[in-house]
């Protein structure tokens, strides 16, 4: 009797288990015909697909996240993955992989060593994919370790300050900052930024050198965007260099004034802030959540990946899914992706020493 | 606020009393309570999964559903750690420290009834503080900057010395042990890799959750495996064959656990707002209070049902007050509120004013669920337990190889990486070696959780400082608050004990 009981309890302990890490391995897939799905396109509406790849996936398409569950990083790549599945020929799945960890590079070092079959895709950040500039990481790979496909979604980046700050009642825009920090010169201002070389230290290191000052002393919050926030607007300190997406839910209560939004447009969810480049600060900058794949791959291959990923951006319900999230969608496909990498590559190298990647 | 409040309650109780809600919230209670018993398996990465499936749920349904996940996968983190010394959730890491031994004692199936209770009884409270306080609370939030959360993880840091019951080196030795692996990986704020040695996966540092479930799951096993060896072959988990027939301690008993549980679920909710505190912290702290606040410090650690009312309440508090920064100012106050942050803004409610306003009958609906969900939860809780805990009853050669098998596949599954599956087998073998030295593993765990806060937050203070640190440090009320409190915490027991012994003489 004993031992049937232990028997049973550890047969369902087991398949406890199995269905937990079954729940694990399928949630972001896009076959369980979920919500996301019923409303987006049927699979047969697909751009591309012919010879070779004609049923392309038959499986199932991992799509390994850097980030960790329920992060920007993560949400993005889950919010896709069903519209890219639906847009392939083929019947397979996609399914977002965490794999954190190693600033990135275990994501990516799992990338590098799979097989270009197009069923390993990862997401890719700007600007930390370059963090493997930084010398002492020791990071065996670089940025053509890998494929870029294309750039997903931009968040770009943004400085604001406090509504109630009495300092700042005048200062309106970029250019008045700027004024300010002048007439200041004596004085360091803190600016809350989240965690070492992301795109809002760099937006202040070029703000500084397009106004002419140096009396801004970056604060990096470890913890990241929350604890950034909660230092900014607990007055610890002074000017939030941020991006639109964590910026907009104080941005509408009215907390803060949004001095310039750092992209070539503006942005849809702040249509009234002017941008960088608008004020004489010509800067674009964001941070960019792209997608890429292993080197090597069948052109034929990565061109129906690409029109996939091309096709699911436009899609209207995953627009409108992502502009409620407060993602701004920015597809950048295949050469142009790399190319827009390629830049940014090279701006974060002017900044090494600032960054500290030379040791 | 009242006023709204009151006014829209019809719609309030018809938005909550659909169908669909309610089965959502039924299916959160049991998804989470799986989900947080097993190890690995956390909170947030059961909220994540679930997440883009809500979007076609009303959002009274979705984001009550992920609050419900939310708050039962805590509760369910206690389930296995009293019953398998295995924290399903770093949350219940200090549930493990009683609730365990009094499995082993025979007493099972009424801690984890005890479990159950403090755990609805400290949501519930939290999600009273969401309904009624959140504006102050938020505030209130805010005024803790990094110096604060530096001298928070002191005070966490503090619970080491009553930890190590037999001797305090002991327990200091441990903690200096968890702190300097804590270094270990890139420096968040300049960037520079510490004791890496090149390799990409220590880059990241050592992973907490597998080092935890290694440092406490596996010695137990080595140790029950040595007892079976020794000529008791099948040993059971508990010695006596009987595992307690009681759901509930008599009242006599649970009554004064009450106070326990509320101040615990004070502390909870308010290590809940806090987001530079991570969900784990407020558990630790309600946990110390509690052992401070006690007539029988002795028992704890070794069996005391104030420990695991303590933890327990504490924890699922933290769930409702991580909440309340994120609903008033769009800061969440825990890794498992930012992705309810997501949820909330997928439906387009964007979290400030507005939703106390503009949308508080939503709002307040959510709220209501919450509450709701967690009254469910202690009632299928409290049924679930009577067969949950059968699993003491399974032979120790049984239940032990699938202790292993839950700890590698849990630490496999955080982040999909088999560098996660050595850390827990070295840290087990630390856990072992800890153990037969009779040093206390929890405080390497304190170490490994708080160093990193405590380095943070006291880096960050440096620079906001601008170099007058001890200025900055007295024109800050709520530091010099804590650090007073962190000295009464470690002085007053010290002083009562003496005064304790110069009456008896």
């Amino acid at each position: 009797m004993k031992k049937l009981l232990g028997l049973v309890t550890s047969i369902a302990m087991m398949s406890c288990l199995l269905s937990g890490c079954g729940g694990t391995a399928n949630g972001g897939s896009a076959g369980s015909g979920s919500s996301p799905n019923t409303s987006g396109p049927v699979s047969s509406s697909s751009t591309a697909g012919s010879g070779a790849y004609a049923n392309f996936p038959t499986g199932n398409i991992t799509y390994i996240c850097s980030g960790s569950a329920g992060g920007g990083l993560d949400l993005c790549a889950r919010f896709i993955a069903p519209y890219i599945a639906n847009y392939l020929p083929g019947t397979g799945t996609i399914t977002v992989e965490n794999v954190t960890g190693g600033s990135n590079w275990n994501a990516y070092n799992r990338l590098i060593t799979s097989k270009p079959d197009g069923l390993t895709i990862c997401t890719l950040a700007t600007p930390q994919f370059s963090n493997y500039l930084n010398q002492s990481m020791q990071i065996p790979y670089t940025m053509d370790s890998y494929t870029p496909l294309a750039n997903c979604v931009t968040d770009y980046c943004c400085i604001s300050v406090r509504t109630d700050d009495a300092r700042f009642t005048d200062v309106n825009s970029l250019t008045d900052l700027a004024e300010f920090l002048k007439t200041n010169s004596g004085t360091d201002y803190l600016v809350s930024l989240t965690s070492g070389g992301g795109a809002d230290e760099l937006v202040m290191y070029r703000f500084e050198e397009i106004a002419g000052v140096e009396n801004l002393e970056g604060i990096n919050y470890a913890e990241g965007i929350n604890a950034s926030r909660a230092g900014f607007l607990g007055g610890e300190t002074d000017i939030y260099s941020g991006k639109v997406g964590d910026t907009l839910n104080m941005f509408q209560e009215g907390t803060v004034k949004v001095l310039g939004v750092f992209a070539a447009e503006r942005s849809s969810l702040m249509p009234d802030i002017p941008t960088g480049a608008e004020q004489g600060f010509d800067i674009v900058l964001g941070s960019d959540r792209g997608i890429i794949v292993p080197n090597d791959m069948d052109p034929e291959l990565y061109d129906l990946l690409l029109s996939a990923v091309e096709a699911a951006s436009k899609d209207p319900t995953y627009l409108e899914q992502m502009a409620a999230g407060g993602y701004e969608v920015n597809f950048i496909g295949g050469e142009d992706y790399i190319a827009y990498l390629r830049e940014i590559e090279t701006m974060v190298k002017g900044y090494a020493d600032m960054l500290g990647y030379n040791g | 606020m009242f006023n709204t409040l009151v006014n829209s309650l019809p719609a309030i109780a018809a938005n909550l009393f659909h169908l669909e809600t309610i089965l959502c919230i039924i299916f959160g209670v049991v998804g989470g309570m799986i989900i947080g018993a097993l190890p690995g398996l956390s909170a947030n990465m059961g909220m994540a999964l679930m997440l883009p499936f809500t979007y076609s749920l009303s959002p009274i349904s979705a984001i009550a559903m992920l609050m419900t996940i939310y708050t039962s996968a805590i509760c369910g983190g206690s389930i296995s750690a009293i019953l398998i010394h295995t924290p399903g959730t770093p949350s219940s890491a200090a549930t493990a420290l009683d609730g365990y031994p009094l499995t082993k004692q025979g007493r099972g199936l009424e801690t984890l009834g005890v479990s159950m209770t403090s755990s609805m009884i400290g949501g519930t409270i939290s999600a009273i503080a969401m309904l009624f306080l959140s504006p102050p609370l938020a505030a209130l939030s805010l005024k803790f900057g990094s110096l604060e959360y530096f001298f928070l993880a002191c005070f966490g840091l503090s619970i080491i010395a009553s930890l190590a019951s037999k001797s305090v080196v002991k327990g200091l030795i441990a903690g200096v042990l968890g702190l300097i692996i804590g270094t270990i990986g890139i420096d968040a704020s300049t960037g520079f890799p510490r004791f890496a040695f090149g390799t990409i996966s220590l880059l990241g540092g050592i992973p907490t959750v597998p080092a935890l479930i290694g440092l406490f799951s596996l010695p137990q096993v080595i140790d029950q495996l040595q007892d079976a060896r020794h000529g008791k072959k099948t040993v059971n988990l508990s010695d006596k064959a009987h595992i307690g027939t009681r759901l509930l301690p008599t009242w006599s008993e649970y009554r004064p656990l009450l106070p326990t549980i509320f101040i615990s679920s004070v502390i909870g909710t308010f290590a809940g707002i806090l987001p530079g505190a991570g969900g784990e912290v407020g558990s630790w702290m309600a946990y110390n209070t509690a052992k401070n606040r006690s007539k029988n410090k002795e028992l704890f650690g070794k069996g005391c049902l104030e420990g695991v009312a303590a933890s327990e309440a504490g924890n699922n508090a933290v769930t409702g007050g991580a909440a309340i920064p994120m609903m008033t100012l769009g800061i969440p106050g825990s890794s498992g509120a930012a992705i309810l942050m997501g949820g909330l803004m997928i439906h387009g409610m964007q979290p400030g004013g507005d939703l106390f306003h503009a949308k508080a009958e939503i709002t307040y609906a959510i709220i209501f669920g919450f509450l709701l969900a967690n009254l469910f939860m202690g009632a299928i809780g409290l049924l679930m337990a009577r067969y949950v805990v059968l699993i003491t009853r399974v032979p120790a050669n049984i239940l032990c190889p699938i202790v292993v098998v839950l700890a590698s596949i849990g630490s496999y599954a955080i982040s999909n990486d088999m560098f996660n599956v050595y850390t827990m087998f070295v840290f087990g073998a630390i856990g072992y070696v800890l153990r037969k030295a009779q040093f206390p593993p929890a405080a390497m765990v304190l170490g490994l959780l708080l160093g990193k806060m405590a380095e943070r937050g006291l880096r960050q203070a440096i620079k906001l400082s601008r170099g007058d640190l001890l200025g900055y440090f007295f024109g800050r009320p709520f530091s010099i608050a804590l650090v007073i409190l962190i000295l009464v915490m470690v002085v007053l027991p010290v002083v009562m004990e003496k005064r304790a012994e110069l009456k008896k003489h």
